[in-house]
């Protein structure tokens, strides 16, 4: 599979021909399957502009904030162009528990056991995602927690550790927040709160379809800022820590 | 399964402009939609895009060619863009987040919801006017209003002991035409009714009057009760060929009153001319007192029949009018002629010509400068009397003593002429409330000659003078805001009318405020807020544009008072301008809000203009 990435771009990223052959690596190794087809399908050049570039926001709800120990519950999603957030495409999938919900996640993200037990396995979830993630660059907040879960489960049922672009919203409202010198208060880079600054509207449900599109939204208000004509190249607000790129 | 939007449809349910949609499109319309963000600032529509936009926060100004506020979008506010405008049409003004039905979405999805097609199709930009469905016909007024708004309560009633004789005097002495007739032991429960045509009857053919009365009356009686349709009394009259209905509780079959056929022409005849020859033929206050009954009757009357908030008010204040003419006529008769000639005036509403059935006084004495030095022993007398007279017949004396009764309202005529020049021409900032009340004072009875000429020589000076217009203008912007920073009503914290809405003083009267600046700008003698409006378009002080829209609000902010106010008096209560938003329709909340935005842009823009000397 060829990545696209012109040698004399000098917006590349540090790292992104290592991160397009690992990509390469992981396609060859994992079975067949919408995973593999999503590794396979090109990413876009880190000049493109980010009006011209294709999104998906995602969140999962999780047993907890360890990705060895604790367990995917469900996974939310919806498309962006550019900063248009398409409701057409808003999806979730329920996953079936394995064992029982811990009360306090319970709490937080109101599935209990006996709906958990209504949901579909892990694996089925999974293929769902990546069908929607082809082709698109994901966005979520707080993104070393989505990216560590979809990892390890894709580690432990394909064998592979697919390496997978991503925006982190939180990252990004961060470096807006210092770069304008204002102070960040504690639970500042909340995604609630961040909402609330930008005035995004507040959402009664916290299950993973109506945080992604709250990531979603965060995300389009923050390209509304730094970026009102869009043009700002796709490289520049890719959440890139070195073991990623 | 595909995820859950159950927000995001419950807040388009919420949408006043979608609430004409059926619910099952309003469900098939989220999955369609797309979502954007617009920074403050920025154009509206973005990229120039047509399709449905609704609002979910923050707020956008629609503008036309010539940069001039259209509409101002809140949230939860649809606006259609039917075709590409090419240019934007208008600033972004709050970051916003906006719900978006693309054109190719929107064409797809009216191919399969019919309902959607229509909808898009006559979704044009919002005009001001009249409600949809506001006005009706005669017969509809008889159709909604119920029997209780028209009947005689608590009629004349007679026992069936009576001889016929006695029942005949009875109805003589009491000048009605149909007695209704109980048994002696139960009053509230009407066994007949004798009428007219009974005696008529009875005469021709030459019975007896000293028979018992219960040999003639008509008996088993027909009733209607309260809620009763008018038109099914009407119906019910034409089918038994009777002219009176008993009418009677719904719970216990209690007697309440009597609907003749009478009560029901009136309701559709021209009452107001009747009851100003009424008024004009009372001999004293009890007959004066007994007419202005019929006052709130003659509101609903207009409003059922679709008179607009003019005509409504305009007939009304006539009303008013005559009932002071008269009052001061009794006194004259009683008290002998005043001691020289004096003009009682009126101001606020009254002045304007723009009364309701709730009002309250605001009425001035002027005296001519020849009166002899003890003439205002009468002259305060006469207020006395007139105050007193006016509250006995239901318009309520001014809490803030804005009366003759008071020597600053009751001057000579070179006294008032130094109070408008000292008012009019050196207002001191707390001068502006005296001030608009001397700018809408009118002569309604007594000559007219001793104030007309000062009022508009204060008029023609007044408006050179910037003091008088800025604090006018001040005022006006210092009236509250009716509509908060989420764009809903402002509505009453706290009292009697908590959680409601004042329609006067957050509706009319910054209105009212406004064209009394236009007005006093374009140097017209106009009072009336329609008239005055109509003016300063006349005079270029504000646009054409701004007028037609101003006059609008006006009509529709007073119509809906007016139908309030009918609707109370129709359910037995006390009329007043506390409006429950949530009694009315989305439709006519949402017209509510665009009349109310109107006032409050309006406000901003056009008034900076007015307050400064043109040329």
């Amino acid at each position: 599979m060829v990545c696209p990435v012109e040698p004399s771009d000098w917006r590349r990223p540090p790292g992104h021909w290592r991160f397009c052959r690992r990509r390469r690596q992981a396609a060859r190794r994992c079975p067949p399957g919408p995973l593999r087809a999503a590794l396979e399908t090109p990413l876009p050049t880190a000049g493109q502009a980010v009006a011209h570039s294709r999104f998906l926001a995602v969140d999962l709800e999780t047993t907890g904030l360890d990705p060895e120990r604790d367990r995917i519950l469900s996974i939310g999603w919806v498309a962006m162009d550019g900063p248009c957030i398409d409701l057409a495409t808003a999806d979730q999938r329920l996953v079936r528990a394995e064992g029982p919900v811990p009360e306090a996640s319970a709490v937080i993200h109101h599935i209990t056991d006996q709906r958990a037990a209504g949901g579909i396995a892990l694996e089925a979830a999974l293929e769902a995602l990546f069908r929607a993630l082809a082709g698109r660059i994901m966005v979520a907040h707080h993104a070393a927690l989505e990216i560590g879960f979809l990892e390890r489960a894709c580690q432990r049922l394909y064998g592979v550790r697919p390496p997978l672009p991503i925006v982190d919203t939180l990252r990004l409202a961060e470096t807006a927040l210092r770069r304008a010198g204002q102070p960040i208060p504690a639970h500042g880079l909340r995604l609630h709160t961040l909402r609330t600054r930008y005035n995004l509207p507040a959402y009664r449900a916290h299950d993973a379809l109506f945080d992604a599109i709250a990531a979603g939204e965060l995300f389009a208000a923050l390209l509304s800022r730094q970026s009102p004509d869009g043009q700002l190249p796709l490289g520049r607000v890719l959440f890139r820590p070195a073991w990623l790129w | 399964m595909n995820g859950e939007l159950e927000e995001i449809r419950e807040f388009l349910d919420q949408c006043p402009d979608l609430a004409t949609l059926p619910a099952a499109s309003r469900s098939a319309l989220v999955r369609q939609l797309t979502l954007r963000y617009l920074r403050a600032g920025s154009d509206f529509p973005p990229a120039a895009e047509a399709g449905l936009w609704i609002l979910r926060t923050g707020s956008v100004e629609i503008r036309d060619a010539n940069d001039t506020l259209q509409d101002r979008l809140g949230e939860g506010d649809a606006f259609h863009v039917p075709a590409a405008p090419g240019h934007r049409l208008g600033p972004v003004t709050e970051d916003s987040l906006v719900y978006h039905l693309p054109l190719d979405r929107a064409q797809a999805l009216s191919a399969r919801d019919g309902a959607i097609a229509e909808f898009l199709a006559g979704d044009a930009p919002r005009p001001l006017g009249a409600p949809r469905g506001a006005a009706g016909d005669a017969t509809q007024g008889l159709l909604t209003t119920p029997v209780r708004a028209l009947m005689t309560p608590d009629p004349v009633r007679g026992l069936t002991t009576l001889s016929l004789r006695e029942a005949a005097r009875l109805m003589d002495r009491s000048d009605i035409s149909a007695l209704l007739l109980h048994p002696p032991e139960r009053p509230q429960e009407p066994a007949g009714i004798l009428t007219d045509t009974d005696l008529r009857r009875a005469l021709a053919r030459e019975q007896d009057p000293e028979q018992p009365v219960a040999e003639f009356m008509a008996t088993p009686l027909t009733t209607v009760t309260g809620s009763t349709p008018a038109f099914e009394a009407l119906l019910r009259m034409a089918r038994h060929d009777i002219h009176h209905l008993p009418v009677v509780q719904e719970h216990d079959g209690a007697l309440t009153g009597i609907l003749s056929s009478t009560d029901l022409i009136r309701h559709q005849g021209t009452s107001a001319v009747y009851l100003v020859r009424d008024l004009r033929r009372a001999d004293d206050l009890t007959a004066l007192q007994g007419i202005m009954q019929a006052l709130p009757r003659l509101q609903v009357q207009l409003v059922d029949t679709g008179a607009d908030a003019v005509q409504i008010t305009q007939t009304l204040t006539t009303v008013i009018d005559t009932l002071t003419q008269r009052l001061i006529e009794l006194y004259e008769r009683d008290h002998g002629s005043a001691p020289c000639a004096f003009a009682w005036l009126a101001s606020g509403s009254q002045g304007r010509h723009e009364q309701t059935v709730f009002t309250d006084q605001d009425t001035a004495l002027i005296i001519a400068d020849s009166a002899p030095t003890d003439a205002d022993t009468w002259f305060e007398r006469l207020a006395q009397q007139i105050r007193a007279g006016l509250d006995a017949c239901g318009i309520r004396a001014c809490p803030g003593d804005v009366d003759p009764t008071h020597p600053d309202w009751r001057r000579s005529a070179a006294d008032w002429a130094r109070e408008l020049e000292r008012v009019l021409h050196h207002p001191a900032p707390r001068d502006a409330m005296l001030a608009s009340h001397y700018l809408d004072l009118r002569v309604i009875h007594g000559d007219a000659s001793l104030f007309e000429p000062l009022r508009q020589h204060a008029l023609t000076t007044a408006r050179r003078h910037e003091a008088l217009l800025s604090a006018l203008a001040d005022q006006a912007r210092d009236l509250p805001a009716p509509l908060g920073f989420f764009r809903q009503f402002v509505l009453e914290a706290s009292g009697e009318h908590a959680d409601t809405l004042d329609l006067k003083m957050r509706g009319l009267l910054p209105l009212v405020a406004m064209a009394r600046v236009f007005a006093l700008n374009a140097g017209s003698e106009a009072r009336g807020t329609v008239e005055r409006l109509h003016a300063a378009a006349q005079a270029g002080v504000i646009s054409e544009n701004t007028a037609a829209n101003l006059v609008d609000a006006w009509l529709y902010i007073a119509g809906l008072r007016a139908r309030h106010q009918a609707g109370q008096i129709r359910n037995g209560q006390a009329p007043d301008n506390a409006l429950d938003p949530s009694t009315l329709s989305t439709l006519e909340r949402n017209h509510l809000k665009t009349a109310f935005r109107l006032v409050s842009d309006t406000r901003k823009s056009a008034l900076a203009n007015a307050e400064r000397v043109r040329g």
